[in-house]
């Protein structure tokens, strides 16, 4: 049976092939028939455009010298302007705007909060001047930047809710506290470094002896005899012609203070804390000392031997 | 334009189409110009035969060869350059019933007869009717004959589906073999074989009165 099977398919195949080849011939002779001039050819036009196109295009690319040029031009055009791009961004990395740094220092202030309030007497004194400092800043800054930032925020935010002028008016309150604990916290600065630890009192001290010794030459040391002797003046003056004295400036070692009449300029003195005391200064004669004039019987004096 | 000394056996044509290929490719246009004159004839009868009028064929013609040109300098001769011409020609052709979303165009033997869309029967009897009406010399009668049959067989082959068309054509009028046209088509060889067999049997019923 099976040989039966393959018999036929082997005689389908035959005949089909047989079928084909009459076929081909069959096509083949009507081809032959046909005359060959009566096939048909592009037009001539045709031809010319075809082949003007064909030379055209290698005309075109046949002119490669003036063509690199360009493309050393252009490369050399590209490379400028890329380092010219990262150089402008390195530099504007480099020197950050002052409203992006105080939003960076506005962000430190409340991780500075914490070493702060963590702080006992016993830490160090000089990590609490940085942070006097920082804080100090970051209010001055915080102050600079708020008003533009509230700005921005009330034109981009016209239509969303008040959250975000809330979240600015937190931080302006945030940055009024900063200022107010700096304010607090330097005066006292140097009396808990004098009792915390002698080596940073020491430095400390030279710094400001150093800074001191700068003004010396200007300033006059007043001595005891001196300051006596304007007093013994004063009792024999009037009341409205007496020596009167106002505050300038005052740090651990020294004040410094105006003494004058009304016919004279005034004279500056220097006023060693060992042999003087000086009565009567409060914070609001600190700020407004220069227009407050005082008696001399302000000044005391503490140790004679000078 | 580059004037670049073609070889000596350039002019007898015994340098290949491949080698013409590079050549343009590198600028020589005068290269082209031969290899334009080897193959237009089939390129422009392969898009006439598939039913086009005449001016969509020179259209086509035209846009397979510029796309020669402009493919000039990414030739490579991995296949003959036949192969890679009439590729290219089938795309241009397949992009056109794209475009035209139709399978037949209007034939340019219109002019002949209004019957030429399809049905063999009618192709047939019509150019088999017209045929014997005429009564002239017998020279001028075997040119009619001859202007007839051409236009029977341009008729038939028109009328076979696309697939037997094309491998209709690349065979019998540009000589491809069926490998060849498996490559062009990029359709497996066995389909290809099918394709011819059934474009045969079909050309051969509706030609049949033509037999001698």
């Amino acid at each position: 049976m099976p040989n039966k099977r393959t018999d036929n398919n082997d005689r389908q195949t035959h005949n089909a092939t047989l079928q084909q080849q009459n076929d081909e011939a069959f096509i083949n002779e009507l081809y032959d028939a046909v005359s060959q001039e009566s096939q048909s050819q592009p037009s001539e036009l045709l031809d010319q455009r075809i082949i003007n196109a064909a030379h055209k295009a290698v005309n075109t690319s046949n002119k490669p010298k003036g063509n690199n040029k360009f493309k050393w031009y252009s490369s050399l055009a590209t490379a400028a302007s890329l380092t010219l791009v990262i150089s402008l961004v390195v530099l504007q990395q480099s020197n950050i705007l002052p409203n992006e740094q105080a939003n960076n220092m506005l962000k430190q202030g409340v991780v500075l909060q914490k070493p702060m309030a963590s702080t006992s007497d016993n830490e160090s004194i000089a990590d609490q001047e940085v942070v006097v400092e920082q804080i100090d800043y970051q209010a001055q800054v915080g102050y600079s930047a708020m008003p533009s930032q509230v700005e921005n925020a009330s034109a981009t935010t016209t239509k969303m809710s008040n959250t975000i002028k809330i979240a600015a008016e937190e931080k302006m309150v945030r940055a009024t506290q900063y200022e107010k604990k700096a304010q607090l916290i330097k005066p006292q600065t140097a009396e808990r470094m004098m009792a915390a630890s002698p080596m940073i009192m020491t430095r400390f001290n030279k710094i400001e002896q150093g800074k001191a010794q700068e003004d010396r030459a200007e300033i006059i040391d007043l001595s005891i005899e001196q300051l006596k002797q304007y007093k013994r003046s004063n009792k024999a003056l009037d009341t409205q012609n007496k020596w009167l004295w106002s505050f300038s400036s005052e740090n651990h070692i020294e004040y410094i203070i105006h003494i004058f009449n009304d016919n004279h300029a005034p004279l500056e003195y220097r006023l060693d804390k060992n042999t003087f005391k000086v009565m009567g200064l409060s914070k609001r004669d600190l700020e407004k000392s220069p227009l407050n004039n005082k008696s001399l019987s302000k000044i005391i004096i503490l140790n004679t031997k000078d | 334009m580059n004037q670049v000394a073609l070889p000596a056996e350039h002019s007898k044509g015994s340098v290949t189409d491949e080698a013409l290929m590079l050549a343009y490719g590198k600028g020589q246009a005068s290269a082209f110009d031969l290899l334009y004159q080897r193959h237009k004839q089939v390129v422009f009868r392969f898009f006439v035969k598939q039913g086009l009028s005449l001016a969509v064929a020179e259209e086509l013609c035209h846009d397979t060869w510029l796309k020669i040109i402009n493919a000039r300098e990414q030739y490579q001769p991995q296949a003959l350059f036949r192969t890679y011409l009439f590729t290219i020609a089938r795309n241009t052709l397949l992009d056109h019933y794209k475009k035209k979303s139709t399978q037949n165009e209007v034939n340019h033997t219109n002019n002949y007869t209004d019957n030429n869309s399809g049905n063999e029967e009618s192709i047939t009897d019509v150019n088999h009717n017209g045929l014997s009406e005429k009564i002239a010399t017998p020279s001028i009668y075997e040119e009619q004959q001859k202007e007839q049959l051409q236009i029977a067989l341009s008729l038939n082959i028109a009328a076979l589906p696309i697939a037997q068309r094309e491998v209709f054509l690349l065979k019998q009028e540009s000589g491809f073999s069926l490998e060849q046209i498996a490559q062009i088509t990029a359709q497996h060889q066995e389909k290809v074989k099918s394709s011819w067999r059934y474009a045969l049997k079909r050309l051969r019923k509706g030609l049949q009165h033509y037999a001698k």
